[in-house]
């Protein structure tokens, strides 16, 4: 676990995928089975484990520390498990006890039953270190986040076995942790493991950003045109009774949408768009993409789920046969086909094509878009084969127009990682009476000089600060970029922006002509 | 044998308080670490908050007197008197004797008696060992004013061995990248430099030219840092895989020629992860040359005051834990210390 725990802290302060790639080549390199396997499968998320309540963290707290002083490290940390984490005591140097093994922790979080948890992981504590602490509490809450990917885990292993990573690719998902045949065969003891056969992910075709005066330029003949749907995009695939739901960088997401997974009763793999709908269908009506959250974050009950399904717009794979090469149109027919003939659940939907003859009809329908389960749209060219590097631009997305509103900017965050002077993320707020409600954190889209200009100000103006964050006076009303927004009670104004960003600073226009919030609820969609 | 009196701490409220200058011992008319300039100061360590220039006396130890005059030059005091740790002047009826605290080269308690009470004034300080300073005397007194800045229990500063390692580790991982590693110009740098070496590591350690003089004035007074070099002029090839020391985050035309640098931030600030991000950190180490958590209760544990005052920080952790203790505690609130995240400086 302490060595676990020490890759977790360098991984979570790494910036560079090639730094990552090294951390785990080099705990790959120095950690025995079946220890680095676990390790792995846990930075993966591959090991489910419920997770621990806040409860049980401030039970613990209780348990083994003053009150009072909890209450004022928590109030300087912030983060109620590093807190924790911060003030256990520390095992004494030569303690009887020794730490658990990643390997261990991993299979008794799986098991432990609910009431047992706080026991266990108290034994725990007080064998490890305060960054062992540390990540063990995140491991048990489930928020242990080292922003790792299982592509970047495969190339680092590829890079320090000496193979070739599509070579690790294929066999990776037809093993399960602790991966001992593939550690052998990278470590020259033992033979390829089979390539996996199984329900193996794809990577993903990247979709570009469509220019603002590049519709005029594109051949409407040449292209397609799809609805962006605002869900989760995901690859389902099914070979020999193996299914799984893959997320955009191949994590697997079968546990968390099981009802999509049971969805997959076919040999082949097809890419859609995962949606929450607002009631069990069909026919299924979409939900934006916020209500998904719940269960990517295993918060709500079961019972208060929504129900999920998914919008299919390409077929990878059909039984064994590789689709990739071949042009979009004729994938797209092979999906359609497939769908009449052989899909037989009622989760699954066809994503349709939209009519596109002429660039004036398409803008208008672009124009016209409403509704917050639309980002915009999405144009494909017909010729083009599935290319993960999608370095041609085959797909592109042109978002739908953003909407914007006047508010009263009332913290700055600084940022991390080089560049550090700068602030990185804003809050502004709409006013509700006397009060002033934050609508979110919103990145900077501003020319160079205003942005210093904003920063100059409100370092200038600060009259509060906690951590990163500057509170300012409100007084500076700033626009509000954003896609759409949507309900949401996880927010003090009942509202949640998608992509919020500062596009301008109203310098010398008073606080009182910003909008209120019935001003952005009248934006609310659906 | 010193027994700590309720009545004596009582009294010395009266002859030794906190004035808008700083600490004031009036029988002495003299201040302890003043922040403005004044007659007669007595300074603790040469760190800025501390050491502030254009007093007409100053009394310090003499590597305290060098550290002033090589940072403020002609402002460093008109009359600059050196006191060695041990020795006893008295003052007016106040008796002076400067005790080691720990904390960086050169720096000293105050022991102030007067009227029969024992006042110790310990400036910052810290109770592990300093291969750069002398260790920390405990010294028994009716009141003893202390920091704060690491007074919360989530600071328990790791063995300075294990965050050395790491720093090593990563050098053996990332042997083509520099690594930058920022300090305070004053104490921490020489002491990261000193605990390297210790580790047995003997490459040359590049300098940014603002930590240069106090290195050579380390090693003056006789602590090794062994083979230092200027970073500005340095050869990129021998960058690769350097230490680089620097004070702040680094930067300027010299940064261009390393390769693609590890940040290292060396601050007992960065043991809160938020603070390590905010520095832009790649490798934060747990090193400070303050009393964490643990030191600093111990230390009210060992001397057992009557009275503890606490000058700056979060006293009202420590106050909280000193009532636990059963010692009466007092926060002075002193201004000019610290500041926000500032350590040392």
């Amino acid at each position: 676990m302490k060595r676990f725990a020490r890759l977790a802290e360098a991984l979570a302060f790494m910036p560079s995928d090639e730094g990552k790639r090294r951390l785990l080549a080099d705990y790959a390199a120095t950690v025995p089975d079946p220890d680095r396997g676990w390790g792995l499968a846990v930075l993966l998320g591959v090991v489910n484990a419920r997770p621990a309540r806040p409860a049980v963290l401030r039970a613990l707290a209780a348990r083994r520390t003053d009150p009072a002083l909890f209450a004022l490290s928590h109030g300087f940390v912030g983060d109620l498990a590093e807190t924790l984490a911060l003030m256990w005591p520390d095992p004494p140097p030569r303690a009887n006890s020794l730490p658990p093994s990643i390997a261990e922790v991993a299979a008794a979080l799986g098991t432990v039953p609910r009431g047992g948890v706080e026991e266990l992981l108290e034994g725990w504590l007080d064998t490890l270190d305060a960054v062992g602490r540390y990540t063990l509490l995140k491991l048990a809450g489930g928020t242990l986040r080292v922003d790792v990917g299982p592509r970047l885990v495969m190339e680092a292993l590829a890079a320090w076995g000496g193979v070739d990573a599509h070579a690790v690719e294929e066999c990776w998902h037809g093993l399960t942790p602790p991966y001992e045949p593939l550690f052998a065969w990278l470590e020259r003891r033992g033979p390829r493991p089979a390539a996996a056969g199984g329900a193996v992910f794809r990577p993903v075709m990247p979709a570009l950003p469509l220019g603002t005066g590049e519709p005029a330029t594109l051949d409407p003949a040449a292209w397609v045109m799809e609805w962006q749907w605002d869900g989760l995009r995901v690859q389902l695939v099914g070979h020999g009774g193996q299914r799984a739901v893959y997320g955009r960088n191949g994590e697997d997401l079968s546990a968390l949408f099981p009802e999509i997974a049971a969805a997959v009763t076919f040999d082949g793999a097809v890419e859609g768009e995962l949606l929450a709908a607002a009631e069990e269908g069909p026919p299924f009506s979409p939900l934006p993409a916020a209500a998904i959250q719940p269960r990517l974050k295993r918060t709500a009950k079961v019972p208060s789920l929504p129900p999920v399904f998914v919008r299919l717009f390409d077929m990878l794979a059909e039984g064994t046969e590789d689709l990739r090469p071949l042009p979009f149109a004729a994938r797209r027919a092979r999906l359609e086909h497939w769908f009449a003939a052989a899909s037989s659940s009622p989760r699954l939907e066809l994503s349709p094509l939209l009519p596109l003859e002429d660039w004036e009809t398409a803008r208008r329908l672009h124009d016209g878009i409403a509704g917050a389960c639309v980002r915009g749209l999405i144009l494909k060219r017909r010729d083009a084969a599935y290319d993960p590097a999608g370095a041609g631009g085959a797909w592109r997305v042109w978002k739908r127009r953003e909407r914007t509103v006047r508010a009263v900017l009332m913290y700055g965050q600084r940022g991390s990682g080089p560049g550090a002077a700068a602030f990185d993320s804003y809050t502004a707020g709409v006013r509700r009476g006397a009060d002033l409600l934050p609508v979110g954190k919103a990145a900077a889209a501003l020319p160079d000089a205003d942005r210093r200009d904003l920063d100059r100000w409100i370092a200038a103006n600060t009259v509060n600060r906690v951590g990163p964050v500057r509170e300012v006076p409100p007084e500076l009303v700033v626009e509000v970029g954003f896609d759409a927004a949507a309900r949401s009670t996880r927010h003090k104004c009942g509202l949640v922006l998608r992509a919020p960003c500062i596009r301008r600073v109203c310098w010398g226009e008073p606080a009182a002509t910003a909008d209120t919030l019935a001003v952005l609820e009248a934006m609310v969609d659906g | 044998m010193f027994t700590p009196s309720v009545t004596r701490a009582a009294a010395a409220g009266r002859w030794i308080y906190p004035t808008p200058a700083g600490l004031y011992v009036a029988p002495g008319d003299f201040f302890i670490d003043p922040v403005r300039a004044v007659d007669r100061a007595v300074v603790t360590h040469g760190h800025s908050d501390h050491a502030r220039g254009g007093h007409a006396h100053v009394l310090a130890t003499p590597a305290t007197l060098a550290i002033m005059e090589q940072r403020l030059g002609r402002s460093a005091g008109t009359v600059r008197q050196p006191l060695d740790c041990g020795d006893t002047l008295t003052v007016c009826g106040v008796r002076v004797r400067l005790a080691p605290a720990g904390h960086v080269l050169g720096s000293a308690q105050v022991v102030v008696e007067h009227a029969g009470a024992r006042v110790v004034v310990s400036g910052d300080y810290k109770r592990r060992p300093d291969p750069t300073c002398a260790p920390f005397e405990p010294v028994p007194c009716d009141v003893f004013v202390t920091e704060a800045t690491f007074a919360l229990p989530v600071f328990r500063h790791p063995p300075e061995g294990e965050e050395i390692g790491r720093l090593l580790h990563s050098l053996a991982l990332f042997p083509e990248r520099s690594h930058v590693v920022s300090v305070y110009a004053l104490g921490k740098c020489q002491r990261v430099i000193a605990l390297l070496r210790a580790a047995g590591y003997d490459h040359p350690i590049y300098l940014h030219s603002a930590l240069e003089p106090l290195c050579a004035l380390y090693t003056r007074f006789g602590v090794d840092l062994g083979d230092l070099r200027p970073v500005v002029g340095a050869d990129a090839a021998a960058l690769k895989g350097a230490v680089v020391m620097v004070s702040g985050s680094g930067g300027g035309g010299w940064a261009a020629a390393l390769s693609d640098p590890v940040l290292a931030v060396a601050s007992g600030w960065v043991r809160v992860r938020q603070w390590a991000r905010q520095r832009g950190a790649e490798l934060p180490l747990v090193i400070s040359d303050h009393a964490d958590w643990d030191e600093l209760t111990a230390t009210l544990a060992e001397l057992s005051p009557a009275e503890v005052w606490i000058t700056h920080g979060r006293d009202d952790a420590l106050s909280h834990q000193a009532a636990r203790m059963g010692i009466r505690a007092r926060a002075l609130a002193l201004v000019g210390r610290g500041g926000e995240g500032e350590e040392g400086e």
